[in-house]
């Protein structure tokens, strides 16, 4: 990085906090301070709930699962926007008109105290180790640039998010969120054009596509119904949906965005702007991914993409091994760039046979070329003892750092460390309203006065921050961050939703089938887990539900004493 | 005479189907995307 992009990503990180801080000023009451006293517009609660979501782990985990596997990772969200309608018309003007501050408060009203503290607990695990995941992603990407020590990075990262977040509360969060998005938008855009302009001259764009897509890399829709494939359109369509209900619906983290707007209708059309554009935004991020592999179809990209762990193969008693293996890259590089230019020729040329010809030598070329990198990996595992390495997470990050023009580095590094900012604030900021609310108003200190909860909400946002940044020294080499996220996400929510569904949808429902369903859902969905490995992690929300409706139910059935109001 | 309530609910299911419509082209988008390249 160069000066002028030191001084983009710092002056940028600096404004951030210091508007963050700015913010204090305002919230000196718990309703200003957790939900701004309930007067923020739909738009802005709407940007707030997408930078909440898009943290940088999307930007990072999503665009190296473009490069990847390809597109077909945006079937996850394809029940999204049917998501956020059912959520609109339900949810939303529920929890309005209960005036909560958290999602929980409504299932003690609904059922009883243990019910609310058992789900919003639930919440807090969750929330707390994937916030640590959130946090660990930016700072992979410090830990490239700067070439410091990965604890330091995170500590960089995680600390002067959870000043601002304990000093601003919900309005830094929120108006910090709406600036991330434009910044993040605009740092999409430039590495789309910078991607397709540092195409060679006389390539040609669609031939290149042509090649990625024979590698399965722009097949973005998967009819198979197969349960033990993760991303398939009806996973996303069925899965997503009950992932996104209780995403959206269940998790304070989100709830808590649009509790904030002014009325009922702004809190919905707050949550149907990622209705309209999440899926679009989704689909160009992972294209980015798709565009970086292009790229290095013409300009040769690293064998492995984590400086540290080749250095560490550089220097041991096996270097020579490795650059035996670069040697046998270099060759297959050149043969996959011949195929490639190939491709482009055969489309242009418009003959069927050809292009189909062309691209059959390409996969081969490609596949000879990934057979060298995934030695080179092997090599990585034997010598680091690190048995989980991948370096998906890094494709985006050293391709910004490598071939992206100054100024523009600064921007895109700017972009990924503010979005991943604003969400770890939104979530801190969650994961302390549950927490004094549901626990600490509820059932330690409920007489105390308005200064003394806002003084406990501070340190408790203080507490979750170092947590999170402790939970990320692990997270680091957990493979896929994004997958590691909505893993963690998938086991809870869907048991989450259930006892929702219990509360809103069946008046029969008693707290004692609630809180046991609950806890048999805990059950069948950790069995599936573990003992069916196989199945994708997004049939665990749809185990989840279904196990904690029909067990709540029935245990409601039996429940001899009076139904609760 | 208008009823805010109705006009409300009324622009609300406005916003919804534009949404699912708008999913709807995405994907028919996508899947001539894949068949095209795939």
């Amino acid at each position: 990085m160069q000066l002028l992009d030191w001084l983009i990503v710092v002056g940028y990180l600096v404004w951030v906090v210091v508007d963050g801080v700015r913010r204090a000023k305002s919230t000196d009451k718990l309703e200003g301070y957790f939900l701004a006293d309930r007067r923020l517009p739909w738009w802005a609660v709407g940007l707030s709930v997408m930078a909440t979501q898009m943290s940088a782990i999307t930007l990072v985990g999503t665009t190296g699962q473009g490069f990847e596997d390809g597109m077909r990772f945006v079937q996850f969200y394809f029940g999204l926007p049917l998501a956020m309608i059912l959520l609109s018309v339900t949810i939303v003007p529920y929890f309005h008109r209960a005036r909560v501050y958290t999602a929980y408060e409504v299932l003690e009203r609904r059922f009883d105290a243990k019910t609310r503290a058992l789900t919003s607990f639930l919440f807090l695990v969750s929330r707390g180790l994937s916030c640590g995941v959130i946090v660990a992603a930016p700072a992979v990407i410090l830990s490239i640039v700067l070439g410091w020590n990965q604890v330091l990075t995170i500590l960089a990262i995680g600390l002067p998010t959870t000043v601002y977040t304990m000093l601003g509360g919900v309005q830094a969060v929120t108006w910090t969120d709406v600036k991330q998005m434009v910044v993040i938008l605009l740092g999409v855009g430039a590495a789309i054009v910078v991607l397709i302009t540092g195409l060679p001259e006389d390539t040609d764009f669609l031939g290149t596509l042509h090649a990625a897509g024979a590698t399965g890399r722009m097949q973005t829709i998967d009819l198979r119904f197969d349960l033990e494939e993760t991303y398939t359109f009806w996973s996303g369509m069925i899965g997503g949906l009950f992932l996104m209900l209780a995403y959206f619906g269940c998790d304070q983290s989100q709830v808590q965005r649009y509790l904030t707007a002014k009325s009922v209708d702004e809190g919905r059309a707050s949550l149907m702007m990622s209705a309209y554009a999440k899926i679009p935004l989704q689909v160009v991020i992972l294209f980015i991914g798709v565009l970086v592999f292009v790229f290095y179809l013409f300009q040769a990209p690293p064998m492995l993409f984590n400086p540290v762990h080749e250095a560490a193969v550089r220097s041991s008693a096996r270097a020579g091994e490795y650059q035996r293996l670069e040697e046998e890259f270099e060759a297959a590089f050149e043969r996959r760039r011949a195929a490639a230019a190939a491709v482009g020729e055969a489309r242009r040329g418009g003959a069927e046979s050809e292009l189909e010809a062309a691209r059959a030598q390409f996969v081969t070329a490609q596949d000879r070329l990934g057979v060298v990198r995934g030695e080179a990996i092997e090599l990585v595992k034997d010598v680091t003892g690190d048995a989980t390495y991948r370096d998906v997470n890094y494709v985006f990050p050293t391709f910004i750092t490598t071939r992206m023009p100054i100024g523009l580095v600064g921007l895109l590094i700017a972009a990924i460390f503010a979005a991943a900012m604003s969400s770890i604030a939104a979530e801190l900021n969650s994961l302390s309203t549950a927490t004094v609310m549901d626990f600490y108003r509820r059932h330690l200190r409920p007489q105390a006065t308005e200064r003394q909860y806002l003084l406990v909400s501070r340190v408790v946002t203080l507490l979750w921050g170092l947590f999170a940044c402790f939970v990320a020294t692990f997270a680091v080499s957990l493979g896929s961050l994004i997958e590691v996220v909505n893993r963690f996400g998938s086991f809870f929510y869907g048991l989450l939703l259930g006892v929702f569904v219990l509360a809103l949808g069946f008046r029969r429902s008693t707290a004692r089938g609630a809180f046991f369903g609950l806890i048999v859902g805990i059950g069948a969905v950790s069995w599936v887990a573990f003992a069916r490995p196989e199945i994708s992690y997004l049939w665990h929300n749809v185990v989840g539900v279904v196990v904690v409706v029909v067990a709540g139910l029935l245990l409601s059935l039996t429940d001899r004493r009076p139904r609760e109001a | 005479m208008t009823e805010p309530a109705n006009s409300s609910d009324r622009s609300m299911t406005w916003l919804y189907a534009g949404a699912l419509l708008v999913e709807a082209v995405v994907l028919v988008a996508l899947g001539l995307i894949s068949n095209f390249f795939g």
